[in-house]
């Protein structure tokens, strides 16, 4: 290693910013910071890349040939296209909210980084949140290639005005993020319940009403969907971008989808808190 | 290394102000009193047996002054790692007290982590499918450093720890002793003035051992360093003091010359003969006895010689009648060696014979 210098006087200790746009700040930065590494240890491989979009095709595809082999080209008022192009991108937001968001305190424990993060001052809803934002940003090249095949496929949109479009795409967003926060807590505070998310994936596309209408339901499943949050965000997009939705249309699952996600958000947070309090005590930071 | 860490600039967005507790502080860097840790362990899901208590770290009170290297030496699940644990706010103590740079690690953990470098022995601990740069860069970020600081940081440290050419490369692919070089740079990032090393030169081989310990040498007396190692030879080469545990107990502390002197008794004479003795032994043990020499070990060599080693404590008074009486046999002595006690022989002595 390198020679040795002169001794120098003691490192001075080191305290944190000492005012709330300070500590925002830094805020921002962790999230920037968790987004950015989170985005390049996720298209470390090529075949990451590669990969991504073949979900959300195999379902757009499937699901169309499933509509055709029954004879449907319309289904709630829409082209069957036009309705799954939509639905799969609530499922793209879905499996965002579970793969990155939520997995990724659970990533980071078996990467085995999670005790050098938590050592570390930044907190750890805004990592949480950064992985949820490289998890968008991975979705791109995903969405790219479901236009495309939509496009060919012959989806047609009759888009309502264009700030009600941006709010409930804006609205998805917010709902992968808060519904990640929520599964990132219980993903770890259940001990590995994420082995569990292949499983009730597929329950959850059809709650999600991502591939067939919430509204063709029985009562007690149409109950069960109401607490999926990107349900909601997908009816008010679908308002938006196939019926040309206003905002009295959009306005209910709006806020319904707003609502739950922020009640998942703050749940996120509270259990993100409850791990690090359970894992401090009982000294079992690497099982979490 | 230490030229590095000059150039290293404040990390705040406003001026230093430390808090009460570090205006307290005196000049020890850690301050641990009556530190005490248990785990509880249940089986079973259904029929779940008793909780069964196991206590880890007993009453473990030490204190390190600023800018020195202390020691935590101790048998494989002596307490060490654990102790370490709850100085760096990983794990809560179920009683005691332990400042770090003046903050308390029970009340003040966002405080302490600030304060802390922390390596932990293995090559966990780092993104392997980033390259060396990019987790240098966002443990830098996770710490608050300036961004216009980070990048030359990262180069620095990178130069410290003579990464610079693989800066680009994964970390997957790197050996053992690159990811511990490369942690000590992360720990290094923020400057902080206290690092923790845990088995800092495990599983490294001697070259790569030989610079880690040259690098942890250089980091005092700028920073305070919190070691744990089973390399003795690393302690007493690194160590201003040293604890030793077992048993989760501190059972003693001292200088490394301090505990080797508690096994001056260990001190030794070996004299090798090629020849075999006849009546030396009984002779010499007659007329070391007054010496204060209780044992004395003879041992046949291959070559048909002898070795015979005699443990004392004066050293020079009984090599000069140890070589009388083997002269007046005339013997012909082929090496005369004294071996003075190790922090080994003191370790295995204090710490009950058992060094994993």
């Amino acid at each position: 290693m390198a020679a040795s210098a002169p001794p120098l006087p003691l490192a001075a200790p080191v305290v944190g910013p000492q005012s709330l746009r300070g500590t925002l700040r830094e805020v921002v930065w962790w999230v920037l910071a968790a987004t950015l590494a989170t985005w390049k240890n996720g298209t470390a491989y090529l075949i990451n890349v590669i990969r991504w979009p073949v979900w959300p095709m195999t379902t757009f595809l499937i699901s169309w040939i499933a509509y055709r082999a029954n004879g449907q080209t319309t289904v709630a008022g829409a082209s069957v296209v036009s309705f799954l192009f939509v639905g799969v991108l609530g499922q793209m937001s879905w499996s965002n909210s579970i793969w990155w968001s939520g997995a990724s305190i659970d990533n980071e424990r078996n990467e085995g980084t999670i005790a050098a993060l938590f050592m570390s001052p930044a907190n750890r809803v805004a990592i949480v949140t950064g992985h949820g934002l490289a998890g968008l940003l991975i979705l791109i090249p995903s969405l790219v290639v479901l236009c495309i095949v939509g496009a060919l496929a012959g989806v047609t949109f009759a888009a309502g005005p264009p700030l009600i479009v941006v709010l409930t795409v804006l609205t998805m967003l917010l709902t992968t993020l808060g519904a990640g926060l929520g599964l990132a807590a219980l993903f770890i505070l259940t001990r590995r319940a994420n082995l569990f998310a292949n499983v009730i994936q597929h329950p959850i596309y059809l709650l999600g009403g991502f591939i067939v209408p919430r509204e063709r339901f029985p009562d007690w499943m149409y109950a069960l969907s109401q607490a999926v949050p990107t349900a909601h965000a997908v009816d008010a997009l679908r308002t938006a971008l196939l019926h040309s939705g206003t905002w009295s249309d959009v306005r209910n699952p709006l806020l319904a989808a707003l609502g739950l996600s922020a009640l998942y958000a703050l749940l996120g947070v509270a259990g993100l808190r409850r791990i690090e309090h359970v894992a401090r005590n009982s000294g079992e930071l690497d099982l979490y | 290394m230490t030229a590095a860490l000059a150039r290293h600039e404040p990390l705040t967005d406003t001026p230093l102000q430390p808090t009460p507790a570090h205006t307290d502080a005196r000049d020890n860097a850690i301050e641990v009193r009556h530190l005490r840790r248990e785990f509880t362990a249940r089986r079973g899901m259904l029929r779940r047996t008793p909780p069964r208590s196991v206590t880890a770290v007993d009453d473990v009170s030490f204190s390190v002054p600023r800018g020195t290297i202390f020691g935590l030496l101790g048998p494989n699940g002596a307490g060490k790692t654990t102790t370490i644990k709850m100085l760096s706010t990983l794990l809560v103590p179920t009683s005691g007290t332990a400042l770090v740079n003046g903050f308390d690690v029970l009340h003040q953990e966002q405080q302490v982590r600030r304060q802390l470098g922390v390596v932990l022995g293995g090559d966990r601990g780092l993104y392997w499918k980033l390259t060396a740069r990019s987790n240098l860069a966002y443990f830098a970020h996770l710490y608050g450093m300036p961004r216009d600081t980070i990048e030359r940081r990262c180069d620095e440290l990178l130069d410290l720890v003579q990464l610079r050419d693989r800066a680009g490369d994964r970390v997957e692919g790197f050996s053992r002793g690159m990811k511990q070089r490369l942690h000590l740079a992360k720990a290094l990032l923020h400057n902080p003035p206290v690092l923790f090393l845990d088995e800092p030169t495990i599983g490294l081989d001697p070259a790569s051992a030989v610079d880690m310990r040259r690098a942890i040498g250089e980091l005092v007396p700028h920073h305070t360093v919190l070691l744990t190692t089973h390399d003795m030879h690393e302690a007493d080469q690194l160590c201003a003091d040293i604890a030793i545990v077992n048993h989760g107990r501190i059972v003693a502390q001292g200088t490394p010359a301090a505990l080797k002197a508690r096994v001056a008794d260990q001190r030794r004479i070996v004299l090798s003969t090629r020849t075999p003795l006849n009546g030396v032994t009984d002779a010499l043990r007659q007329r070391l006895r007054p010496l204060g020499v209780d044992t004395l070990l003879l041992q046949h060599t291959e070559d048909g010689g002898s070795d015979i080693t005699v443990y004392c404590t004066d050293a020079a008074r009984t090599l000069d009648a140890a070589l009388d009486v083997v002269r007046s046999h005339d013997v012909p002595l082929s090496s005369v060696r004294v071996i003075e006690p190790t922090l080994e022989d003191a370790f295995l002595s204090i710490a009950g014979g058992r060094l994993t």
